[in-house]
């Protein structure tokens, strides 16, 4: 099939992206990630590919293969010099700002980069082992129009063109307001002059180049009124540039542009896990799977925190899970400020950036091709009475499981928190129960231990270090539930303990 | 300007020490780092900063105390040459001003009037020390005054002069360019402004094509394209002469810096010796053998401040780790661990100590850790505050680090206080750091008493039979009781 679309294998479906985030982005972190996954990417439109996950395991795969394609250092490589240049070229020939002269020389210069880009990015492409159907056909579809005789006049007009140009010298003076041109006749480097006098100050180190600002380069009118004058020293260069910006105006391969717009979707997730793979994160390409019973994933975490907490050169948790047979429900408890908020966006992100066709957290991960994902988290404001909050909070409940099917996955964070601990273990369990018949999967985060030990639930615990009652580890283990927590708390606080002090100064 | 190192100069814009609150606080540096500056600012800012930035080899202490020697012996010929820069600073100040990130043609401007001012400042630097080269005995002043002559004879100074004069671009800015790849001009050079040209190279000139183009009047965009064009040409001269300017400048600043330092030490000198104290050279001491020792030895401050040559100590030289003073509140301890504080401070940026000998083994950082008698929280909140200012303290010390502890952990009870005295002791003197200690604690100096061979000194605040204090600090056993109601009585004017 010939090449169309980096995106869809099935390419009409470009016409059906979701323009709004889902509705649980925000309790999942998603919002932050889409955002900035897209800056400086608005010209592209991405973001509605971040709303859009895919529902046809093939379109999954397409988009995964690319992605281990792109894993290749080289191929990765190769695709961002491609698309850097073809942004400049772009930005060449949408410029309206420019007169005459200086617009052919420009033009003349976005073809050129054009030509490169294309040539290098095929040869990269047949050398590179591709195995993705979508990169494979797009470099079967390059080599076939690198051998045009279209592609080839251009590129060598172009060639030519530029040596012409290249081979103009000029001798500016100014003086006040009065600029004049010449032929130069090797003139001397008076620079040079100057720094031969100089030379003693030169030998302790150089300038800093902050200490003089750059010049900054205008192309205005002045350079234009240059160049003008430069056309009648030399008019047979001048009169090549113009011959070759008429005869070539419609250089464009619309595919292919439509190749660099489509490919940014790659580079910008790839350029967001960047720094998280760099501090030792792993991200992996998951299998998907309709069995509940085999969803696995280890090493993972909260892409949205690991982001935050890498730029701050924090330490990033990761935590596994997985439910076996029958296994539908995870209870997540422990001390407060464990991460068992975060283990359950964790669970709830890898699900969603697999429909989406990326890498997700984790160094290896088989997961659910739910329907959809509903959150259940804490509303802050808005109700005043507990009665009221728990009104709202078994009302929201109530939707989410009139709404899902069993394909669904349901999140449940901190329920029920303003009645008493009995009173939550009994409706917790009827929700569980609930949940169960639909046979959903589902991840209850909740101070509740009781509901951690309803039968036929997975519990989960975030851990405490007994020595360290204070130091929150955040790792989140697949264990009974343990009533203790951090009641052991206080002493080595400063960490000036005879031990600590000993650690802490070096011999 | 290589008279406080060897090699390098003073950096008068590094950070003050993360401590040096604490230090200014507690070994009370005021009235020195006041009495240093005798009213100039600029002195204040150089000794507040030389004064706790000291340097930790022998080698350095021993030239600065030369650079030292030179300056008692010929302070009227250094005053005069700080004089002559201070004013030549100023001056500067008022004609010449440096604006941020500026363009080549603005530093090309700028650097050429501060090469024809400040050269002639060097030029006047040197030869006032050329007319008394053979007063200057020291190594510092020697190398400085030769490396004036080297770098700054008459001959180079012409020959800069008059470079200087054709960057003025009486006739214009000339460049040579090419046209780059998208047919824009590139590879701007710059060709001399005043180049000779043969009769020849003349009539090629006059008969080449040209063509001319004036700006058009209120064209400001045309004005603005153009001063870039200039910039580009010139961008690469601007670099050499800006680095050319910033050299000289930094030097005279580094001159005057340094040369700050030594008539602050110089004011403070006479003031002392005005009050009839003893003033001499300390003998620096290689780190980690851990020596301290004294005779009459004052604490400078309390001598500022009271106008009056105070009580001193004694030390006979010991070699241990740890100093512990106890004994009668408000019997000099304080006074007593300020005094050692403050010299070694003063040994260490290369001054001379108020008292009539003192030997210490140099420190990697002296650190303060002081009882806060305004801190009036409750007793948690001021122990959670004591452990972490030693936290800080912890972050920072390194073996052979003296760090100076008084009355620390007095805000819980004494047991506890005790206890953790101990422990953060023993750890210090595990990594090889000094700790001097102030206490009125009886457990933890007995705990280290009791531990023979013991790694402490154990000194007393006197207290005669009939219970006067002298304010003098003697070697002597920790004693149990402190004299808390001593001062009661005192105060108070009865026992009960």
């Amino acid at each position: 099939m010939a090449f169309q679309s980096i995106l869809f294998k099935d390419p009409r479906k470009v016409e059906k992206l979701i323009r709004t985030p889902p509705d649980f982005f925000v309790d999942l972190g998603l919002n932050n990630v889409a955002k900035e996954l897209v800056k400086g990417l608005d010209e592209f439109n991405i973001e509605p590919l971040f709303y859009t996950p895919l529902d046809q395991t093939d379109e999954i795969v397409y988009r995964q293969q690319v992605f281990v394609d792109i894993e290749n250092p080289r191929v990765m490589r190769a695709i961002r010099v491609f698309s850097d240049r073809f942004r400049m070229v772009l930005a060449y020939i949408n410029n309206d700002r420019l007169y005459e002269l200086q617009r052919q020389g420009l033009f003349l210069k976005a073809v050129n980069v054009y030509c490169e880009s294309l040539r290098d990015l095929a040869k990269a492409l047949e050398s590179a082992g591709i195995r993705s159907e979508g990169l494979q056909a797009l470099r079967d579809y390059l080599g076939n129009y690198l051998n045009t005789s279209e592609f080839n006049n251009l590129r060598t007009d172009a060639k030519n063109t530029l040596s012409k140009i290249t081979s103009v010298e000029l001798c500016l003076t100014i003086k006040g307001g009065s600029i004049s041109v010449s032929k130069c006749d090797g003139a001397v480097d008076y620079s040079e002059e100057v720094e031969g006098v100089f030379e003693r100050f030169m030998a302790s180190g150089t300038i800093g180049d902050e200490e003089v600002s750059k010049p900054i380069y205008i192309r205005g009118h002045v350079e234009e009124v240059v160049l003008e004058f430069a056309a009648k020293l030399y008019p047979d260069v001048f009169r090549a540039l113009r011959d070759f910006y008429v005869k070539h105006k419609d250089f464009l391969n619309e595919t292919i542009a439509r190749f660099y717009r489509e490919i940014q979707f790659y580079i910008a997730y790839l350029r967001y896990i960047e720094p998280l793979k760099k501090s030792g994160l792993m991200f992996c390409i998951p299998r998907l799977t309709s069995n509940k019973g085999e969803v696995n994933c280890r090493d993972g975490f909260d892409i949205a925190l690991a982001s935050k907490l890498v730029k701050k050169n924090s330490v990033v948790v990761t935590n596994s899970f997985h439910l076996r047979g029958k296994e539908r429900i995870i209870i997540v408890t422990g001390p407060n400020h464990g991460g068992k908020t975060t283990f359950a966006r964790e669970f709830a992100q890898a699900h969603y950036l697999a429909k989406l066709g990326v890498p997700v957290p984790g160094s290896e991960a088989t997961l659910f091709l739910c329907d959809t994902i509903f959150t259940h988290f804490e509303r802050g404001e808005a109700v005043e009475s507990l009665r009221g909050k728990l009104e709202d909070e078994l009302v929201r409940i109530r939707n989410i499981l009139e709404k899902s099917t069993e394909k669904s996955i349901i999140i449940i964070n901190e329920m029920l928190g303003s009645t008493t601990v009995k009173d939550a273990t009994t409706i917790g369990r009827r929700i569980l129960k609930r949940i169960a018949d639909k046979d959903c999967i589902c991840v209850y985060v909740t101070f509740v231990d009781e509901l951690a030990l309803t039968e036929g639930v997975v519990s989960y615990v975030s851990q405490v270090d007994v020595n360290e009652p204070d130091k929150r580890t955040y790792k989140v283990i697949r264990q009974p539930p343990n009533g203790l927590a951090y009641a052991l708390a206080l002493a080595k606080k400063h960490r000036v303990s005879y031990q600590d002090i000993l650690e802490r100064v070096k011999p | 300007m290589m008279l406080m190192y060897t090699d390098h100069s003073f950096d008068a814009s590094q950070n003050q020490p993360w401590n040096y609150g604490d230090l200014v606080r507690d070994l009370d540096l005021k009235p020195i780092i006041e009495t240093m500056a005798g009213g100039d600012d600029f002195i204040a800012q150089v000794v507040a900063k030389a004064l706790v930035i000291g340097v930790d080899d022998v080698d350095t202490i021993l030239y600065r105390q030369g650079v030292l020697e030179d300056t008692l012996r010929n302070i009227d010929t250094v005053r005069s040459v700080y004089a002559i820069i201070t004013q030549a600073i100023t001056e500067g100040r008022r004609r010449l001003f440096w604006i941020p990130n500026p363009s080549p043609e603005s530093v090309v401007f700028a650097s050429v009037r501060t090469l024809e001012v400040y050269l002639d400042t060097l030029d006047k630097v040197r030869e006032v020390f050329d007319a008394s080269a053979s007063q200057f005995k020291s190594a510092g002043f020697q190398n400085l005054i030769r490396s004036l002559d080297y770098r700054f004879d008459r001959n180079y100074l012409y020959s800069i002069r008059l470079m200087l004069s054709s960057l003025e671009f009486p006739s214009g800015v000339s460049v040579a360019v090419r046209l780059g790849d998208e047919a824009e001009l590139t590879d701007f050079t710059l060709i001399n402004p005043q180049r000779k040209r043969g009769l020849k190279g003349l009539l090629a000139f006059i008969e080449r094509s040209r063509y001319t183009w004036d700006l058009p009047e209120r064209d400001e965009a045309g004005a603005q394209e153009m001063g870039e064009m200039r910039n580009r040409g010139l961008e690469r001269v601007a670099k050499v002469l800006r680095k050319a300017a910033t050299d000289v400048l930094s030097l005279i600043n580094a001159l005057r810096t340094e040369l700050a330092f030594y008539i602050g030490c110089a004011n403070l000198w006479g003031a002392l010796s005005t009050l009839g104290i003893p003033l001499g050279f300390p003998t620096p001491r290689e780190p980690g053998v851990d020596t301290l020792g004294f005779s009459c030895l004052h604490e400078v401050s309390l001598a500022l401040r009271m106008k009056a040559k105070p009580v001193c100590n004694d030390l006979g030289t010991v070699k241990k780790p740890l100093l512990i003073i106890s004994g009668a509140n408000r019997g000099g301890k304080t006074v007593y661990l300020r005094s050692i504080g403050q010299a070694q401070l003063m040994m260490q940026c290369g001054m001379f100590v108020a008292a009539e000998m003192f030997e210490s083994s140099i420190s990697s950082g002296v650190y303060t850790h002081f009882k806060r008698e305004e801190d009036n929280e409750l007793g948690g909140g001021k122990l959670d505050e004591e452990l972490s200012r030693l936290s800080s303290i912890i972050d920072h010390v390194k073996p052979n680090s003296m760090v100076l502890f008084n009355e620390s952990f007095a805000s819980t009870n004494a047991r506890e206080g005790s206890e953790l005295a101990k422990q953060t002791v023993t750890a210090l003197l595990e990594r090889k750091i000094r700790v001097l200690y102030v206490t009125h604690f009886y457990e933890f100096p007995l705990w280290f008493y009791e531990n023979r061979p013991s790694p402490a000194v154990f000194l007393v605040a006197e207290r005669k039979e009939d219970g006067t204090r002298t304010f003098k600090v003697r070697e002597g056993v920790p004693l149990e009781t402190s004299f808390a109601e001593d001062v009661y009585s005192k105060i108070f004017g009865d026992h009960t």
